[in-house]
């Protein structure tokens, strides 16, 4: 074989890139557009496809969030077909979703966020040399812990589902394996090292227990002052530095929050349709316009493309009736026209509005006094909501990081309910009809849309979380999530604009993200950084 | 002596499937073993972190883009070749990160653990469209590199 001499890297594989171009006026965002910079065109590939054929192709599309994709894929089918899901099956549905989504937060926490608050833009705060000490990227002392935790929890999530990411173990009718005793104890062994190498002595220092007794926002000021633990743990360190940094100040968004929910209980989907299932999730799905919750209506989820480079379809499109992505020719940033189309993401509208997903959403219908006993019941976030004066940046990475514990206990509830004798599979009848698969990826609402028709699939529609917080302006012209939190933001300095990078950050968007910031007068480009 | 060998790529970006093709053959003709295992990484570089923990030596297979050399192109080459430190770019993480850079970083992180005999199979590729067929000349390419890796690992077996 001939060895060569090489210089080059290998294929970059990200999920795809973004633009945020801001304007700034006096130091202060006047203006936000942001442009998905890559066309993806997963659904082409599957149309005139077997049906299954989303169970292998879906999860592929990210090398993060692959079993959310499963989740939607076997659950779009599991609609479509009428299957039969057993106890077990939902079980271990739900656990590899759990698993996927709590190993997200300490990587998503140190890698991606924490590094920005070592930013010398903090230097001048006194609590900013321990925030550099502990989260400086790759040499902080609790970086390191807490990257090293996040490889347990997939442990559990590949014990069942054969590796993760990128499996194909949920399929419509169930789950294709058969954990051993081993295997379950295998699991409760490796969370259990989750939770005392990171969770409770790194991450809260306290008990989980002890963190869930926390019902409001004085309740958690008040847990921060019971003890030097409480207080010296990453959390801790996180709620005060946070404030003491005003990143509560900024970052508000849409006020407008959508989940789809996830977790389908064990005893209430065992014959699954779309209407019966909001009942039936743990995790509760809802729309919340700033005041008040609503009941989730997939029918109300619509896409517009009056802003982005796909052609054939009209605005407002419910996705069933949305044809297969047909790309238009876009242009390079500089050359956009931001009044007409800049995106290759989509703008998804709920009932009209633009709405945020993620674990703010999440946390916020966990709040909602009409969810059922087998849901979650969580009063603290809707009132740190309220008392914290709303969506920020601070608040949304601390619902990221409040779901830990919850989770935690969820999947350990949950692998003790699994009947090794019971089934896991059943083998449905395929049929020709609609179907609606969602889940709540790490970063938020994920479905699928899938249409079977003479026996192959003739439309396939997946819409990602980070399409409803980056999608560009509507049909209507209203802004995006990620563009409407960063108007208003206050820039201290126009070469290094560390708040734009923590807005969009914030959101967690699955997109490689590059920020170009103009001065809003002169149109010249002031500064241009990756986050 | 355990060897871990890792594919990269997407298998519905046409010949980027390659590196993953490698991992499906492998399994086929001897799948894990004691002293073998077999990961399919998928675009989860990050995940190279994990997978190396236990491993004496380690063999990745990747496709690789403007070589200027024909598809099929084979390239063998020792990681340290290919080694880029994540601080050059330090703000690509998680969704942006690619195997060079997480190796990188598990050098730093593991210490005396890191394995000090990590290899690499490149194969040039052109065709990375929304599609899940394989080309045959990367395929063959492929074929060669299953047979380059049962050699080696039969060499370890013997020495």
């Amino acid at each position: 074989m001939a060895v060569k001499e090489l210089n080059i890297s290998p294929v970059g594989r990200v999920e795809g890139d973004l633009d945020v171009k801001v304007y700034i006026d006096e130091g202060k965002v006047t203006k936000a557009h942001t442009q998905a910079a890559m066309f993806r065109g997963f659904e082409k590939i599957m149309a005139g496809k077997d049906p299954q054929s989303g169970l292998i192709v879906t999860p592929r599309i990210c090398g993060i969030c692959g079993g959310s994709h499963l989740y939607c894929a076997s659950s779009a089918l599991d609609t479509a077909w009428g299957t039969q899901l057993s106890p077990n099956a939902l079980l271990l549905r739900a656990i590899g979703q759990a698993t996927e989504t709590i190993q997200s937060i300490p990587r998503w926490f140190y890698a991606i966020f924490a590094t920005d608050m070592a930013n010398k833009k903090f230097a001048n705060k006194p609590l900013y040399k321990e925030v550099v000490k502990r989260w400086s990227a790759y040499v902080g002392e609790t970086f390191q812990v807490g990257l090293t935790a996040s490889g347990l929890p997939v442990q559990v999530y590949a014990l069942f589902g054969g590796q993760w990411p990128h499996s194909s173990y949920m399929v419509p009718g169930g789950v294709m394996c058969a954990p051993t005793l081993k295997d379950i104890t295998r699991a409760y062994a490796i969370m259990t090292q989750f939770k005392n190498d990171w969770l409770e002595p790194v991450w809260l220092g306290c008990t989980i227990e002890r963190y869930m007794e926390i019902k409001s926002w004085e309740d958690m000021l008040a847990w921060l002052e019971e003890s030097d633990s409480h207080k010296n743990s990453d959390l801790g360190l996180y709620i005060r530095a946070g404030l003491e940094f005003g990143l509560d100040k900024f970052g508000k968004g849409v006020e407008k929050f959508l989940a789809f929910g996830t977790y389908l209980h064990k005893d209430m989907y065992n014959n699954p349709t779309i209407e019966g299932r909001n009942k039936a999730l743990i995790s509760p799905s809802g729309f919340f316009d700033g005041e008040n919750w609503h009941e989730f209506d997939h029918l109300k989820v619509s896409e517009h493309v009056k802003h982005s480079w796909f052609g054939d379809q009209e605005d407002g499109l419910h996705p069933w009736d949305e044809p297969i992505p047909t790309p238009v020719k876009s242009q390079p940033l500089h050359h956009s026209d931001f009044d007409g189309k800049y995106s290759w993401a989509k703008a998804p509208r709920y009932d009209g509005y633009a709405a945020e997903a993620g674990p703010l959403a999440r946390c916020i219908m966990a709040g909602n006094p009409a969810n059922l006993e087998h849901q979650i019941r969580d009063p603290f976030f809707i009132d740190a909501y309220r008392k914290l004066g709303g969506a920020s940046v601070f608040t949304r990475v601390l619902a990221r990081v409040h779901e830990a514990p919850r989770i935690y206990q969820l999947i350990n509830e949950w692998l003790g309910q699994i009947d090794l004798d019971g089934d896991f599979y059943n083998k449905p009848v395929e049929k020709d009809g609609k179907g609606f698969g969602a889940t709540e990826a790490a970063r938020g609402a994920l479905a699928h849309w899938i249409e079977v028709k003479d026996g192959v699939i003739k439309n396939y529609q997946v819409m990602a979380p980070t399409t409803w917080n980056v999608g560009p302006n509507d049909g209507n012209d209203n802004p995006g999530p990620i563009e409407a939190a960063l108007e208003g933001t206050d820039i201290e300095d126009v070469k290094d604009p560390v708040e734009v990078g923590m807005v969009a950050r914030s959101f967690d968007s699955c997109l490689v993200c590059t920020v170009h910031a103009h001065d809003e007068k002169s149109g010249v480009e002031l500064s241009k950084f990756k986050i | 002596m355990k060897t871990a060998i890792m594919g990269f790529g997407n298998p519905v970006r046409s010949d980027d499937a390659i590196g993953i093709y490698v991992i499906e053959e492998l399994h086929k003709s001897i799948g894990s073993t004691d002293d073998v295992s077999l990961f399919d990484m998928g675009t989860a570089a990050f995940e190279v972190l994990f997978g190396l923990k236990g491993h004496d030596k380690i063999i990745l297979v990747d496709a690789v883009i403007n070589t200027n050399e024909p598809i099929g192109t084979l390239f063998k080459v020792p990681a340290e070749e290919v080694l880029r430190a994540p601080e050059e770019d330090p703000m690509v993480f998680l969704h942006g990160m690619k195997w060079d850079q997480a190796l990188s970083y598990a050098k730093k992180i593991m210490g005396d653990s890191y394995p000090e005999d990590i290899s690499v199979y490149l194969i040039a590729i052109d065709n990375t469209k929304l599609e899940v067929d394989l080309s045959p000349t990367v395929k063959e390419a492929g074929d060669k590199v299953v047979n380059h890796i049962m050699h080696e690992l039969k060499t370890l077996k013997v020495s």
